[in-house]
């Protein structure tokens, strides 16, 4: 039934196509400001015209050929690249999972829908609220080869600060993330149709050194909010704020699910969806959590370290 | 009459040992044990909600581990703790904090990718290393928590 409901996912996953930006031909240093207007209306009328367009794959070795100044402004550093072929690769013990890139396209908020009596947690698709800087790249690890492949995650961009809006408004923050994931596959080689999953820890999203607004922290700070000493003395004492003053470093777990759908054997690239399940900040401790489910794609290279 | 109000006082002082254990703070022993008791009382109370037991870190016992004194905790220290050993920062600092969590201080010489100069270097130093326990909140900063001076 889990499978079931995973696959079921992945396959939901997989309706997202490639979003490729138009990339434009860097920024002019000596443009006027008429020139910038113009430019402007220019890049307006192109992002349109992209969006109509039919998407187009962009592959990594197409990124790579790109300076800096073509990529910045674009978004396209947020994109995760494409892969053609639909080839095979058996990995073998000692190689290395690179440039690994997962890239959200959508998400989506459980909550409590429905009135009183039967109320059901569903899903609730959101928006995303963070611009371009939602992606992770150049995660890479270590490959078990064998009759079933198993990456291990050990560094890279491996976490992502993201807000999504729910349709009512409410906005959820939460640490995208794949640290420490272990994914275990369900055969001896990449090819379309392999799946690979498991495990991942979420950090807190906050970390020791933040301050909140009364200058209360995890590792530093105050044990107790400054702007509201009269509110923390007597018999009570903090009972009230108890929760915003208890500052703690909560770690939860998150799963994610990929299924490989496109493999560049030549290039030893691997392309495909995933569906990843975790849980929101919890503002140091604070609030309750809410669990958030992520759709998008995928892209890594297999690398033989020398 | 006074002798016997401080005997009292006394009485009363001790037992709140057995709530609070002495650790060396600037609270006030009545504050301290109020923490002490709403920390118990929560920590009832989420037991049955089924939340998240956790405590926030207070006093934290290794903090003179983490570049304050003279010895440094391999596991929770931040890389610029390194910086008061000539020959440490960044290269073998940086490796250290890469790595890790090590079970004792002996096991950051099984670091990948140490060459023999580095290992001399940590020799020298390895009476100044201590190995704590990792505790989630430093780990994650060790690379960078943000602090530049």
């Amino acid at each position: 039934m889990k499978f079931l409901l995973v696959s079921t996912l992945l396959a939901t996953a997989g309706a997202f196509s490639p979003v490729t930006p138009q990339i434009r031909p860097s920024t002019s240093l000596s443009a006027s400001k008429s020139d910038a207007f113009a430019a402007t209306a220019l890049a307006t009328v192109l992002a349109a015209g992209a969006m109509a367009q039919p998407a187009q794959a962009i592959t990594k070795s197409e990124i790579n050929q790109l300076s800096y100044l073509q990529v910045k402004g674009t978004g396209l550093a947020n994109r995760c690249p494409e892969v053609v072929g639909e080839g095979s690769i058996t990995p073998k013990s000692g190689q290395k999972l690179v440039d690994m890139c997962i890239e959200p396209k959508a998400w989506a908020v459980e909550e409590e829908v429905g009135s009183r009596g039967a109320t059901e947690r569903k899903f609730v698709t959101s928006k995303v609220m963070t611009r371009q800087t939602y992606t992770l790249d150049g995660i890479e690890g270590d490959i078990t080869g064998g009759s079933n492949v198993v990456f291990t995650e050990k560094e890279g961009i491996d976490y992502a600060a993201t807000t999504v809006q729910m349709p009512g408004g409410e906005r959820v923050p939460f640490l995208f993330t794949v640290k420490n994931l272990v994914a275990k596959g369900n055969g001896p080689a990449f090819k379309p149709g392999f799946q690979m999953g498991g495990a991942f820890k979420t950090p807190s999203y906050r970390t020791g050194l933040f301050l909140d607004p009364k200058g209360r922290g995890g590792t530093t700070g105050y044990d107790m909010a400054v702007a509201l000493p009269g509110l923390q003395s007597g018999v009570d004492g903090d009972d009230a704020m108890f929760k915003e003053n208890n500052k703690t470093f909560d770690i939860t777990d998150g799963k994610i699910e990929f299924e490989v759908n496109k493999v560049n054997t030549e290039e030893q690239e691997i392309g495909g969806v995933f569906v990843a399940t975790q849980l929101s900040d919890t503002d140091m401790g604070s609030k309750v959590p809410k669990k958030i489910l992520t759709k998008g794609i995928f892209y890594a290279r297999v690398d033989t370290p020398v | 009459m006074k002798l016997a109000v401080i005997a009292l006082l006394i009485t009363a002082a001790s037992a709140f040992t057995g709530v609070a254990p002495a650790k060396p703070s600037t609270q006030l022993n009545a504050a301290d044990s109020r923490r002490a008791f709403l920390t118990s009382a929560a920590g009832a109370a989420a037991a049955v909600v089924g939340a998240s037991p956790a405590f926030a870190i207070r006093d934290y016992e290794g903090l003179g581990y983490l570049g304050g004194g003279s010895q440094v905790d391999l596991n929770n220290a931040n890389v610029r703790a390194y910086l008061k050993m000539p020959g440490m920062y960044p290269a073998v600092a940086g490796k250290i904090v890469s790595n890790g969590p090590y079970s004792s201080v002996g096991d950051i010489y099984n670091i990948a990718g140490l060459t023999s100069r580095e290992k001399d270097v940590l020799k020298k130093y390895e009476s100044k290393f201590v190995a704590l326990k990792p505790s989630a909140d430093f780990v994650i900063d060790r690379i960078n928590n943000g602090l530049y001076r």
